[in-house]
């Protein structure tokens, strides 16, 4: 599927159990050089896990761990080529900004003018110049966090791991962070392999992200792909304000399927271009909230429902219409649009490729 | 100064709470020393007792070959019982502290168990195991290391022997203490930086957990000098130690200004390793105890 020497880093079938609970359910994947992949799930997803392996600070019960084309999977973790940002940054205590930085240039017997001048120019890098005699301790949380980066990145590793890097962060120091290491992956040109359970973080700073649930990866693809196009519900619910219908398929024709809704109401979806889409059987279908539409003169097809909820969220007008059945469509947009109001009973629609079946059986993929 | 005037009121309550601890520690502890120390200048009275003559003569005695000896080999094996219960503690303490928490349990009871029993009772359990017709002997005996019984009891290794068995778990709690508070990130950090196991052990596990090390260096050294009915019982009387000479003045030789004067240097000793400690930790508390 992809060119040999472009895969860094790749993983084959990797299953991983603690106790008898299963974390890993055979996981595979290749990663590009140079890529800047995010690892998305909420906690016990088995994503630090993933990375912990590839780290080699943990084993796999079975598969292996490729890196560069090489077998590491039984390699200890100070003989492979990757380097980890861990969560909570695990600077030596003992060891000044200058020596938690060199410390892997120590350890290779690097001689100690040259430790000092890469110091200083990773220093440099991360906007620290002038802290290196200062204790971890005396830093705040984002320059210990610039700390680690610097100490993680000095033996320029061919991947670098980053174990939710700015989980511990304020909201606005974390959006500069992001920019931050974002212009710092296009810099050096490492491999970037990231954890978060932040589906913003993921969107903002990713090539590729990889969704993630209960050891499986449920879709990988770019951001705008997993947007626009969720394989499952999971990954649907996961990543924006996702509306989901389930109707039964009455007609496949030109690329749009017609789904008859439980109020009896017709929808339009688009057919799908890989995976089954069996006639006369139920499917769920997802349609992003700020492709659901009102008031068109001459809609395709309408399903009406009721303005319950009418507010502005960051900027945007939220508003959430109740269907006859009582589930909820949440739809979001831009602008002033004084012509919905609370009570009011309208009737939504929206264009047929907006609309993309989840969940379906995939034919040979995956 | 000018804060403490507007003290609020709760804080003389404060105060009558911890005064039975300041008149104890006053009557119990302070005038004791007090008494000590005054007497360590005081002239020794013919039979008992002190005249009221004031002298330096009992500091001058201290500087008498005899006596620099007793400090030098009280010294020495105080150093010797360090070094073993580091050697054989720290290990110990490690993987008690390494253990999952469940299973630790059992071993830290093994570890104070013995504080139950009088110490003198231990000792003479040792005695017997250590004895020439002893357990230890017949055992080595039995299995062909050695041909004749081997004269272990009332030797300096049997005093050694003794005063490592009664204060290594001094050193293996507070070693115990700072292995279980230490962040084992750290440990994966030094090993994905590059570090082989033994490197990330010296860089980083035992740097930091050197706070319980030091604390355990002062909580074996200190009473290792003191400890005299040890190499009483199991030197034989033959090793004398700081302890013993205290003991012997005060109690046999009847010179209590002599054996005052001992005390006070001994005390002076105490104070200066455990104010080197602070100084090297930066810490007022000893790791794992207080």
């Amino acid at each position: 599927m992809e060119n040999n020497q472009d895969v860094i880093l790749e993983l084959r079938d990797i299953v991983k159990g603690f106790g008898g609970t299963p974390v890993l359910q055979g996981i595979s994947l290749c990663i590009r050089r140079g890529e800047f992949i995010t690892f998305l799930g909420s906690s016990g997803c088995g994503k630090t896990t993933t990375l912990r392996i590839i780290a080699g600070l943990e084993t796999p019960d079975s598969g292996r761990v490729l890196l560069g084309g090489t077998d590491v999977t039984d390699t200890p973790p100070n003989l492979r080529d990757v380097n980890t940002i861990f969560q909570n940054y695990a600077l030596f205590p003992h060891m000044n900004v200058e020596q938690n930085i060199g410390y892997s240039l120590r350890l290779r017997r690097v001689a100690k003018d040259e430790i000092r001048r890469r110091v200083e120019e990773m220093l440099r890098l991360v906007q620290l110049e002038g802290f290196g005699r200062r204790m971890p301790h005396e830093l705040s949380g984002g320059q210990r966090q610039r700390v680690a980066i610097a100490r993680a990145v000095i033996n320029n590793p061919s991947v670098l791991l980053l174990d939710e890097p700015l989980g511990a962060l304020d909201l606005q120091l974390r959006r500069q962070m992001q920019q931050e290491l974002k212009r710092l992956q296009k810099k050096l040109g490492i491999t970037f392999l990231y954890i978060t359970h932040d589906q913003e973080e993921a969107i903002n700073m990713s090539d590729r992200i990889v969704v993630m649930n209960e050891g499986r990866f449920e879709q990988i693809g770019a951001p705008a792909e997993i947007y626009d196009h969720p394989r499952t519900s999971f990954v649907a619910r996961f990543i924006g304000t996702a509306n989901l219908f389930t109707g039964m398929v009455e007609e496949i024709r030109d690329g749009v399927a017609s789904v008859r809704l439980p109020s009896g109401e017709v929808a339009y979806a688009a057919a799908p271009e890989e995976g089954v889409l069996p006639l006369d059987r139920e499917a769920t279908f997802c349609v992003r909230g700020e492709n659901i539409l009102t008031g068109a003169d001459k809609p395709p097809f309408s399903v009406s429902a009721l303005v319950a909820e009418n507010s502005y969220v960051g900027g945007m007008l939220r508003i959430v219409f109740t269907l006859p059945d009582g589930r909820e469509v949440i739809s979001s947009r831009q602008g002033v649009h004084a012509h919905i109001r609370q009570g009011e009973q309208v009737s939504l629609h929206w264009r047929a490729q907006d609309a993309v079946f989840v969940d379906l059986d995939q034919e040979g993929a995956k | 100064m000018k804060l403490s005037q507007k003290r609020p009121r709760r804080d003389h309550t404060a105060f009558f709470m911890v005064l039975p601890l300041y008149v104890f520690t006053l009557i119990f502890v302070f005038f004791p020393l007090l008494y000590i120390l005054g007497m360590s200048f005081l002239k020794k009275d013919v039979l008992w007792g002190v005249t009221n003559e004031l002298t330096l003569d009992n500091y001058r005695m201290l500087f008498d070959p005899v006596y620099l000896k007793t400090f030098f080999d009280s010294l020495k094996l105080a150093f010797a019982t360090t070094a073993i219960t580091t050697l054989v503690g720290y290990p110990f303490g490690y993987f008690m502290g390494k253990l999952p928490p469940k299973r630790r349990g059992g071993l830290m009871l093994l570890v104070v168990v013995p504080f139950w029993t009088n110490a003198l009772v231990r000792i003479y359990g040792w005695m017997i195991i250590l004895r020439t017709k002893g357990v230890l002997n017949g055992l080595l005996l039995g299995l062909g290391v050695i041909d004749r019984p081997v004269k272990i009891l009332y030797t300096y290794g049997a005093v050694l022997i003794g005063m490592v068995y009664s204060l290594l778990p001094f050193m293996i709690l507070p070693v115990y203490s700072s292995v279980e508070k230490m962040d084992w990130s750290l440990v994966e950090a030094s090993r994905d930086l590059g570090a082989n196991a033994a490197e990330a052990f010296f860089t980083v596990t035992l740097k930091l957990t050197l706070p319980g090390v030091l604390s355990g260096f002062v909580l074996v050294f200190v009473p290792s000098i003191g400890l005299f009915f040890l190499s009483d019982l199991l030197g034989g009387g033959k090793i004398m130690l700081v302890g013993n000479l205290i003991k012997n003045q005060l109690l046999e030789a009847r010179n209590w200004p002599f054996g005052a004067a001992l005390s006070v240097v001994m005390m002076a000793m105490t104070l200066l390793i455990i104010g080197l400690y602070r100084k090297v930790t930066h810490s007022k508390d000893l790791e794992g105890f207080f």
